[in-house]
């Protein structure tokens, strides 16, 4: 291996802005080597992602919080089972989020048929637990979305929220229509193969 | 007949109209209705998603690193650590790098795991539906602030699957140095791609970034380092395997002058 040279070595060496520039799989191969500022950039990249899915299988800011820090600190501490070949870095988080989601409605669940219990009362019909696999990945596109690089963002969210043909988008962005249906088609592919690549259950 | 054009797919999946003759081979194939459902499918899902991500509150980071016993700064910063230096692409003897001759294979395609139940009625439902368009303003186009060239290259495709050069400029802006990146000519591939800036000697390299779906970006230049260091400008074909050395795949290559 060679030698880092001083420019390389001091974008590497600092943190903060610089450590933004590295790539997903740089944070996430710093993480599982145990890099406390890899763990930082990780969270800063993937903390809205898996607090936002808790936040929707939970419908709960407290239980949002205190699983986002939960699956932070499991993924730390069992970061030496991570395997970069067997998925992404916030693809194994989003796995341990809906591990820990599971573990709280089980818990309320739980705590329900006690206090039933206590109170010689008839159990209260199970709570239906939202569908977390699919509440993440509903989270995992709406990151993906924010990654695309423009034009094909702005792109694709007329195309998703305000209903635009492909060639009202071309009109309204002044693009020609095969630049936009080409951006259409690259970016839903690349969000298809995104959400293979996560193994989410579709 | 041939197999439905993949854009028609995607403009399928959105809800629009498409031209008789391929909505008919669409109905009776089951390979473009599994496509079709599927690209449906991520529709329906980003439709379902949130405009944007709700960030965690700030006590939760404070309360991971008072869990986990870990001291220091807030960001990290004075802990950092040194990834490894990719390996070069190739050491050409002098001169301009020259292309690497290997042409490497296609990766074998992922197994693919979605369900595809329900998959004639959801595309019968998408071809048969009718779309209400929002009268919404897409807002303006944004304005470039000035800025000026400084350096630019014609980047050569090293793979004959790249049908034509791209271009990369690098622009003096405000905020230090960055380099756009326009190569829309690239194939799509497994993994993505990166863009890296490397010495005259191929032997020193810097990555920018993930290049783009769309293949156009914009990338800083890290303070501290100099084009004049680091005149080529590469892009490489990463496999998603976590390891963050440049995979000696290059596709497309210039140096940037003044």
């Amino acid at each position: 291996m060679q030698r880092l040279d001083a420019p390389v070595a001091r974008r590497f060496g600092t943190i903060g802005p610089v450590l933004t520039e590295l790539t997903d799989a740089q944070v996430a191969a710093g993480f599982r080597d145990g890099d406390e500022a890899a763990l930082a950039e990780a969270y800063r990249r993937w903390s809205g992602l898996v607090h936002a899915t808790a936040l929707r299988a939970t419908g709960n800011r407290e239980d949002a919080a205190d699983i986002t820090q939960t699956v932070f600190v499991n993924a730390w501490r069992g970061r030496a089972t991570y395997r970069p070949d067997a998925g992404s870095l916030p693809g194994w988080l989003l796995t341990i989020t809906r591990r820990r989601i599971a573990d709280h409605w089980e818990m309320r669940s739980r705590v329900a048929r006690t206090q039933a219990a206590v109170e010689a009362s008839d159990p209260p019909p199970a709570a239906t637990p939202p569908d977390a696999d699919r509440i993440a990945a509903q989270m995992l596109l709406a990151d993906e979305l924010d990654r695309l690089g423009e034009p094909a963002a702005r792109i694709l969210r007329m195309a998703f929220y305000e209903d635009l043909t492909h060639t009202q988008i071309a009109d309204r962005l002044q693009l020609p229509i095969g630049t936009v249906k080409s951006h259409i088609r690259r970016s839903l592919d690349r969000l298809r193969a995104r959400m293979v690549v996560e193994d989410v259950a579709l | 007949m041939s197999h439905c054009d993949p854009t028609t797919l995607a403009l399928v999946a959105l809800g629009e109209d498409i031209p008789p003759h391929e909505a008919e081979h669409l109905e009776s194939c089951e390979q473009c209705l599994h496509d079709a459902a599927e690209l449906a499918e991520v529709v329906t899902l980003g439709r379902e998603a949130p405009a944007e991500l709700t960030p965690a509150p700030d006590h939760v980071w404070d309360g991971i690193r008072a869990e986990l016993g870990l001291l220091g700064a807030p960001d990290g910063s004075d802990r950092a650590a040194v990834p490894e230096l990719p390996a070069p692409a190739a050491a050409p003897a002098g001169g301009e790098p020259t292309p690497p001759a290997v042409v490497v294979p296609m990766r074998p395609g992922r197994a693919r795991t979605w369900a595809i139940g329900g998959i004639a009625a959801a595309v019968g439902a998408l071809i048969g539906g009718s779309l209400v368009w929002a009268a919404k303003d897409a807002g303006s186009g944004g304005e470039q602030p000035r800025e000026q060239v400084v350096a630019q290259a014609v980047l050569t495709p090293l793979n004959p699957e790249v049908a034509r050069a791209g271009e990369a400029q690098v622009l003096d802006s405000p905020d230090g140095e960055v380099v756009r990146v326009d190569a829309t000519a690239l194939p799509q591939r497994d993994g993505f791609y990166e863009v890296w800036l490397i010495d005259k000697d191929v032997t020193k390299l810097v990555a920018l970034g993930a290049l783009p779906a769309g293949s156009i970006g914009t990338f800083t230049v890290p303070p501290g380092v100099s084009i004049a260091d680091y005149p080529v400008l590469d892009i490489s074909l990463e496999p998603l395997d976590g390891n963050p050395a440049h995979s000696k795949n290059s596709l497309m290559r210039g140096v940037l002058e003044a």
